[in-house]
């Protein structure tokens, strides 16, 4: 500035500056939120002008490297700061430069953005382009969903997919997480997989074949398929197939049949397709043989075991002779329509017809196979027709018939039919059934397993009950065997049931035979036999449970039947427990389990309406139980009912911690076998929680409603959407959390719970406060809960208790919640000095303007007016915004050196509080003359600064620049100047030549009826004159100023370029006489700054034609024509030249007499001179 | 509960309570469903609670809750609103007695515990005191807007859920006749459920009920009710006796219970009856269907076969439409038929039991001229009570040909009476 005003001084003046010329017209920055950066500009000029001036931003967003500045090329760093700016704003700013080429601006955008997600195919912005990424490119979106910025595009969801996402975005992420992730956000529908056949039969194989399974999935997406055989002939090509393995929606699974391992008939296996979601199975069936001759077969031993069925149902009397001959016949006659006609069925044929009675035609069939020669081959079908023919009467030896019988049997002991026959021809056999028993016996030890031999025991032992004296496998099997189809008697029951008794080893057939037995003939007794039987073995099978039960309602006393009842009965449900039993265990209970204790106590308190009395005496067992289960963790339905019954509010910090163990439990049941672990993920904790998963159940802990559960197998693959599940809260917490709060216990998922369903008050803030202050939440979760405290300091803002908290609080955590809330409360309560801290880290948008202003204004008070860049920018921003006090005013005018218009509006508002705006003044007058801004306003601030004593080389710099402006730029003067530069003539202040130029221009233009100026003027232009200067302006004075300089007579052309212009005349004199000649040039020469004079003698009628043709930088410029005509005659003539003139005009106008009496005066002057004047 | 899909559900919605049932598979039995969080609570009040902060409404126990600690808007007497079309004002707002009872419905519906319940339900059998034209109107909706389609859901009163009740028990319950008191504290009914195996269908049928009025105090009502017992069983031999309702209590019938079990008469006692019979009715329609041989005669039940003889794929047959046996509220048909020179409808109608049948005419006034064949109709037919059924004939014109005229026909017929 100084540097401008000595400048001015000394008579520098810059006639044309050129343009500033900036690297970027407009700028515009895009950054992350919460993010610095720096950039550059480049200023400079093309003539390489030497530049100096200030530069100002609008915002402390856009810091400038550089306060003032100056060079002939300027390199100006600045920095952009989007701390505190959300993602997505959009910030219009500008960097002025005030400097000695004038004042500019240019635009600045500020842009936040977060990073976007980028892929090959462009950016993601939401979740649905997400799963359209995926269905194209799995693996990329696999990419993206691994990376840390997919928590960006999770971040606008709601809570539960929040939850879904950090569940399945744990390590290890399989493809099976996002798969789960898109299906359980409704993205996708779960892959599903079909086979082309589900059954696949192929026969005749002679040597190894290769076949297709063909696969056809649903959908798109991620796809692993296990393929797991069963059966050794059928080898994969393949055990594991995913997605890729497709083509488009099929795959064909090839398997080879391998010959040398099928064996003999038809081999069964099969081959499993197991997904994450299905486990579809195709049966394969291979035979090297034919088709029909396996059809044949099955044929046959289905026709074979109905005619057993039907012989059975015979013997058994459940169906008469005629029905089961027919029924045997017709099962015979599709045997040989089957091609089965064999002698063994032709001996049944035989015995069936003989026993309806049509005994010729068995004699005729019997007859056919007299001289068969099968006797060797097979004893069997030999003692078969024996026997037959024997009946038939064909052999009639009995005994001779017997000893060959015999001699078979001896050769084949394994026979039953063998036995079966002697069994109805031996005399002894049929006389004493004890002996008959020992050979049934014997040959069932042998591994004969015929229906038909426990048939003939029973009917031996159904004869003599006595016979039946142990028990023996041969003896249970015939029980199980008369049970099933139904030929129990009473008394043998009775003594079966008697004789169990005395078995000490379990026998799973002998407890059926038992059950049988039962069913049959139901007894106290047989129900005793059975439980105690029971007991001999395993007797907690669930199954059991039936025989326990019935014997504590039939009330039969048993040495642990209540602890076996209570081990075996259902504990997903209660029942109402028997009263005996609940007597019992109100006194032995030591036996039982603790699961199974609970169970009992639960249906106590459950009962406890109906059965006050139960209830009260079992009321201190229970307490002392549950306290001591509680401590050890246990929990299920039964043990939160107890809980819920017994377990008061904590009495102090222990109890708090026990009781918030087992309080947000959950009995979860799923029926998915792959199902290891349960996981529970809580998007506002930072850790996920891992449960165990035993038989389909989990007890997870639970504490909001969206908490994502998830589940885990065995590969730890993880899902989600596409498990079933089933979910109980076991305890109600809604008294029991407040109260465990009180005792101080802090565990996170208890705070979570509790901040969830309540709101903050001024008792509970503390508890919202540890959230804050606990690593275990996610930054998300607290940055919710600082927003929730902040509204509620917002909504609550009253009594130093709260503000002692309010101090405590870290407000830079806060300020990254919500900036705004923050700020209004700490400037609320008059915590300026962290507000403004808060406002220089995070900056002050949407705070209320009122608000910046109290906090600004306070500042400044604090500071005592020191300079502070944030202050300075922060005030001008409120005074721009149109909002200002005092201080502010006070404070920019020290400080701010911002836009001129600026300073002007704030000068204004200042002058309206009356304020002292000295200093200030002589601040925009200086930087009016860097700037050579010639705007009237400045003119009222120097007649400010002028009447407050102002300095006296300020104004005369300031008058020069004025004056500059005015004389070679023809600016308009105002009388102030006019007087100041008048007073500075007077008092001879040094000032530059061009101040008296502008006041003698002015006093010219001026009309002096009085002669006020006279002397000045003369004064002046002698001052000009003595310097050779001739200007245009001389014609506007008096002719008596001009006449002693011989300039009455004179017209002046007048020409104004730059001062480096070169400046030609061109011009044309027309006399009136004759045709006037061409344009002659003259080359014109500088008065002064760019001001090129010449001056014409005319006479009248005389015209003169000019124009100027200036040539600067190497460009011409030609100015329009002008007319110049000498056609006025003033006032009274004196010298020659006038005379003339006035002759001249006298005789144009046809005045005869007065042009001779002008030419009288002509000579007469001429004489006189002539005569007086001796011209030596 | 460890049951997850296809689930089979049962309510029980009661006048002042509210009972939840799910069938277990693994037990083969329909098990309540505990109301209250710790506890086996299996009854819960029949009411909301409407949360204006919130906007939202809670049931039941925690309806009590919530308009006890958070001063919610309690709303009672849910079951007489169900059974009305007035509408009401919660929380300023004018809602509708289906919106409340959608809104009572998926709360229960949440005890479940079940993910996506709605998804997993096979089906959920509603039982209710009485159904009325208006009830089950109004029912029905409420499980369509809870998300249910019409093959997810049934109802049922309360006197067929006892029979389902009891027929779904072991044999030895179900061999003679079951007695069956109804308590509703002071009040109780007796109803005898008699089974008819003379002939297939065996037809069940609960007889008229007889009932009676208790005196409060223990010895007296104890006595007054052995006087009820003898009086409508007396030493008649009953294979079971079934006590349900509120106000039984072994502590006063201490007289009564030795003559109830009489000649080792059976008697059970539970509150579950009806919510346990849905349960079961839900199971027996959708899987087990082994009550095909049984028809229950309730006082619901549509008595009529109707049909329509008509040309089907070109040969004369008579198409049926209603068939006897179901209950009106379960019963309707739809049909679309093109007339073919006719200008009125001939329903062929004949009574369970009756062989003869009935021809009732329906005129269609003012029905467009057009060739034979070309007018398409659509029928349906839905009851509005046991006996009147509703009948509703759409024009549907031809295509292009003939456009729809969208007259309407609506009547309402009591076929006994024959006319229209």
């Amino acid at each position: 500035m100084k540097r401008t005003i000595e400048e001015l001084c000394s008579g520098k003046h810059e006639y044309d500056v050129p343009a500033l010329m900036f690297s970027q017209e407009k700028i515009e920055v895009t950054l992350p939120p919460g993010q610095t950066t720096q950039r550059e500009l480049y200023i400079g000029t093309e003539s390489d002008h030497r530049i100096r001036g200030y530069v100002t931003s609008s915002d402390r967003r856009l810091v400038p490297g550089l306060e003032s500045f100056s060079g002939t090329t300027i390199r100006l760093p600045f920095g952009v700061d989007a701390v505190g700016l959300p993602n997505g704003e959009v910030r219009e700013e500008w960097l002025c430069f005030t400097t000695n080429l004038g004042e500019y601006r240019i635009p600045v955008t500020i842009r936040t953005e977060a990073e976007q997600m980028k892929t090959a195919g462009g950016e993601i912005r939401s979740l649905d382009e997400f799963a359209a990424l995926a269905s194209r490119n799995f693996r990329e979106a696999y990419r993206m969903f691994t990376e840390p910025s997919f928590y960006d595009l999770i971040h606008a969801q709601d809570e539960k997919t929040r939850s879904l996402y950090a569940g399945l975005s744990a390590q290890p992420v399989t493809y099976q997480n996002l798969e789960e992730f898109l299906v359980a956000s409704g993205r996708k529908d779960k892959v599903e997989v079909q086979l082309g056949e589900y059954q696949k039969e192929i026969f005749e194989i002679q040597e190894s074949t290769r076949e297709s399974l063909q696969i056809t999935r649903s959908g798109w997406g991620h796809l692993r398929i296990d393929a797991v055989v069963r059966g050794s002939f059928i080898e994969l090509e393949k055990r594991v197939i995913t997605d890729e393995d497709f083509i488009g929606s099929t795959y064909n699974l090839s398997y080879v049949i391998r010959r040398d391992r099928l064996g003999e008939g038809n081999q069964f296996g099969e081959i499993r397709i197991i997904t994450p979601y299905q486990e579809l199975v195709c049966q394969v069936t291979a035979s090297a043989t034919i088709r029909s001759n396996l059809m044949l077969r099955m044929e046959e031993k289905k026709r074979r075991l109905n005619l057993m069925q039907d012989y059975l149902d015979y013997r058994c009397q459940m169906v008469d002779t005629a029905a089961w001959a027919a029924q045997s016949h017709y099962e015979l006659n599709r045997l040989k329509d089957a091609g089965f006609d064999y002698p063994e069925y032709k001996m049944y044929e035989v015995y069936v017809l003989w026993t309806e009675g049509k005994k010729a035609e068995a004699y005729d069939i019997l007859r056919e196979y007299h001289k068969e020669p099968f006797i060797k081959d097979d004893p069997e079908l030999a003692g078969l027709y024996l026997y037959l023919a024997f009946e038939a009467g064909i052999y009639k030896d009995s005994e001779s018939v017997l000893r060959r019988l015999t001699g078979l049997y001896v050769q084949n002991e394994k026979s039953f039919l063998l036995q079966e026959i002697l069994l109805h021809l031996d005399p002894e056999l049929i006389r004493v059934p004890s002996k008959a028993l020992y050979h049934l016996e014997e040959i069932f030890s042998k591994g004969c397993k015929n229906p038909l031999m426990y048939l003939e025991a029973w009917v031996r032992i159904c004869m003599d009950e006595s016979l039946l004296h142990r028990i023996t496998p041969f003896w249970i099997q015939v029980f199980l065997f008369a049970g099933r189809r139904g030929l129990l008697t009473e008394e043998l029951t009775m003594r079966f049931t008697y004789l169990s008794g005395y078995e000490k080893e379990f026998s799973e057939c002998l407890y059926r035979a038992l059950v049988y037995g039962y069913e049959a003939y139901p007894s106290d007794e047989s129900l005793e036999a059975i439980c105690r039987y029971i007991m001999t073995g395993n007797p907690r099978k669930k199954e059991y449970f039936r025989w326990f039960s019935l014997a504590v309602e039939r009330d039969i006393r048993l040495t642990r039947v209540f602890e076996y009842y209570m081990e075996t009965v259902d504990t997903s449900y209660h029942k109402e427990l028997p009263k005996s039993l609940l007597m019992y265990f109100n006194y032995n209970n030591s036996n039982l389990g603790d699961t199974r204790k609970a169970y009992i106590y639960a249906d106590v308190i459950a009962g406890k309406d109906q059965d006050p009395k139960t209830y009260n005496s079992y009321r201190q067992t229970i307490t002392s139980f549950a306290a001591q289960k509680i401590r050890e963790g246990r929990i299920s339905e039964d043990y939160a009912i107890l809980y819920q019954e017994y377990l008061r509010k904590p009495e102090n910090q222990e109890e708090a911690r026990i009781l918030s163990g087992i309080l947000f439990a959950n009995r979860l049941y799923c029926d998915n076998p792959r199902v290891r672990c349960v996981i529970v993920r809580h998007s506002q904790l930072t850790k996920e929680e891992l449960y165990p998963c035993v038989h389909g159940v989990a007890y997870p802990r639970i504490y909001t409603e969206d908490a994502a559960v998830l589940f885990q197998d065995d590969k730890q693959r993880r899902y989600s959407a596409t498990v079933d599940y089933n979910l109980k809260k076991l305890m109600d917490d809604r008294d029991l959390v407040p109260a465990i709060i009180e005792k101080r216990y802090t565990e996170p998922g208890l705070l979570l719970n509790y901040c969830e369903l309540h709101e903050i008050t001024s008792e509970n803030l503390p508890v919202f406060q540890q959230v804050v202050q606990s690593d275990s939440f996610s930054e998300d979760y607290q940055m919710e809960t600082r927003r929730k405290i902040l509204r509620w300091y917002r909504e609550n803002m009253k009594g130093a208790e709260l503000d002692m908290l309010l101090k405590r609080l870290d407000h830079r955590e806060y300020a990254l919640v919500d900036r705004k809330a923050l700020l209004e409360v700490l400037i609320d309560r008059g915590m300026f000095r962290q507000a403004y801290q808060i406002v220089e880290e995070f900056g002050s948008e949407d705070v209320s303007p009122s608000d910046l202003l109290k906090l600004v204004s306070r500042m400044i008070i604090r500071l005592e007016l020191k300079e502070d860049d944030e202050l300075t920018a922060l005030s001008s921003r409120i005074f721009r915004g149109g909002l200002y006090d005092e201080m502010i005013l006070r404070y920019l005018m020290l400080y701010r050196t911002g836009p001129i218009d600026e300073l002007f509006e704030i000068r204004r508002c200042a002058v309206g509080f009356d304020l002292d705006t000295y200093a200030f003044d002589e601040r925009i007058l200086g930087l009016l003359m860097l700037t050579t801004d010639f705007r009237k306003e400045g003119e009222k601030i120097l007649e400010s600064y002028v009447r407050s004593s102002g300095r006296e080389q300020v104004i005369s710099a300031y008058l020069t620049m004025l004056s500059y402006g005015a004389f070679v730029k023809d600016y308009s003067v105002s009388p102030f100047v006019r007087e100041c530069l008048m007073t500075v003539y007077k008092n001879g202040w040094e000032v530059d030549q061009v101040c008296h130029l502008a006041l003698f221009k002015a006093l010219s233009r001026e009309k002096d009826p009085d002669g006020l100026y006279k002397d000045l003027k003369a004064d002046l232009l002698k001052e000009c004159m003595d310097q050779g200067m001739l200007f245009g302006f001389y014609k506007k004075l008096p002719q008596d100023l001009l006449s002693p300089w011989q300039l009455d007579d004179k017209t002046f052309v007048e020409c104004h370029a730059s001062p480096g212009a070169v400046v030609t005349l061109f011009y044309q004199l027309d006399s009136g006489i004759g045709e006037p000649d061409g344009f002659a040039s003259l080359p014109m020469t500088q008065v002064y700054e760019g001001i090129f004079v010449r001056t014409f003698t005319l006479f009248y009628g005389e015209t003169l034609r000019y124009y100027f043709v200036t040539e600067e930088k190497g460009k011409t410029r030609k100015t329009p024509e002008r007319v110049l005509t000498m056609n006025r005659v003033e006032g009274n003539p004196s010298s020659r030249y006038q005379l003339i003139n006035r002759m001249l005009s006298s005789r144009k106008l046809g005045k005869k007499d007065e042009t001779q009496r002008g030419l009288k005066d002509y000579l007469r002057q001429e004489q006189y001179v002539n005569e007086m004047f001796d011209l030596k | 509960m460890n049951e997850i899909r296809d689930l089979i559900l049962g309510i029980d919605f009661g006048k002042e309570k509210t009972q939840l049932c799910y069938y277990d598979r693994r037990a083969g039995e329909p098990r309540s469903l505990s109301m209250k969080v710790g506890a086996n609570v299996y009854e819960a009040p029949t009411r909301l609670c409407y949360l204006s902060d919130q906007e939202d409404y809670t049931v039941g126990l925690e309806a009590d809750y919530f308009a006890r600690e958070r001063n919610g808007e309690l709303i009672e007497g849910l079951y007489d609103l169900s059974g009305t079309e007035d509408t009401v004002q919660i929380g300023g707002k004018t809602v509708t007695p289906v919106d409340l009872l959608t809104h009572f419905l998926k709360g229960m519906l949440r005890y479940v515990g079940v993910v996506d319940v709605i998804r997993n339900t096979k089906c959920l059998c509603i039982t209710s005191p009485v159904l009325t034209e208006i009830r089950v109107k109004n029912l029905k909706e409420a499980c369509r807007n809870a998300g249910l389609s019409d093959e997810q859901f049934m109802l049922l009163d309360h006197g067929e859920s006892f029979y389902y009740y009891v027929m779904t028990q072991k044999k030895e319950v179900v061999s003679r006749s079951v007695a069956w008191y109804l308590f509703d504290q002071d009040h109780v009914t007796f109803r005898k459920m008699t089974l008819n195996t003379a002939k297939k269908p065996f037809l069940v049928r609960l007889e008229d009920p007889v009932e009676t009025d208790l005196p409060r105090s223990a010895k007296e009502r104890d006595s007054a009710f052995c006087e009820f017992i003898q009086k409508t069983i007396g030493t008649e031999l009953f294979s079971s006796v079934q006590i349900s309702g509120e106000g039984f209590g072994t502590e006063w019938a201490l007289q009564s219970v030795k003559i109830l079990c009489f000649q080792k008469r059976k008697v059970y006692y539970g509150n579950n009856l009806h919510a346990g019979g849905a349960c079961a009715c839900a199971k027996e329609k959708t899987e087990d269907r082994s009550l095909r041989s049984y028809r229950f005669l309730s006082e619901s039940l549509v008595k009529n076969d109707v049909g329509m003889d008509m040309l089907v794929m070109g040969s004369r047959a008579f198409v049926p439409l209603i068939t006897n046996g179901g209950n009106w509220y379960e019963t309707h048909s739809h049909c679309e038929l093109i007339l073919d020179g006719m200008e009125d409808l001939v329903f062929v109608v004949s009574s369970m039991g009756d062989t003869e049948k009935k021809r009732v005419v329906m005129r269609l006034p003012g029905l467009p001229k057009r060739p034979r064949k070309t007018t398409r109709l659509s029928l349906d037919l839905s009851y509005v009570s046991p006996e009147k059924c509703e009948i509703t004939v759409k024009d549907l014109g031809f295509g292009e040909m003939f456009p729809k005229s969208g007259k309407v026909w609506k009547e309402t017929v009591t076929w006994e009476e024959g006319s229209l």
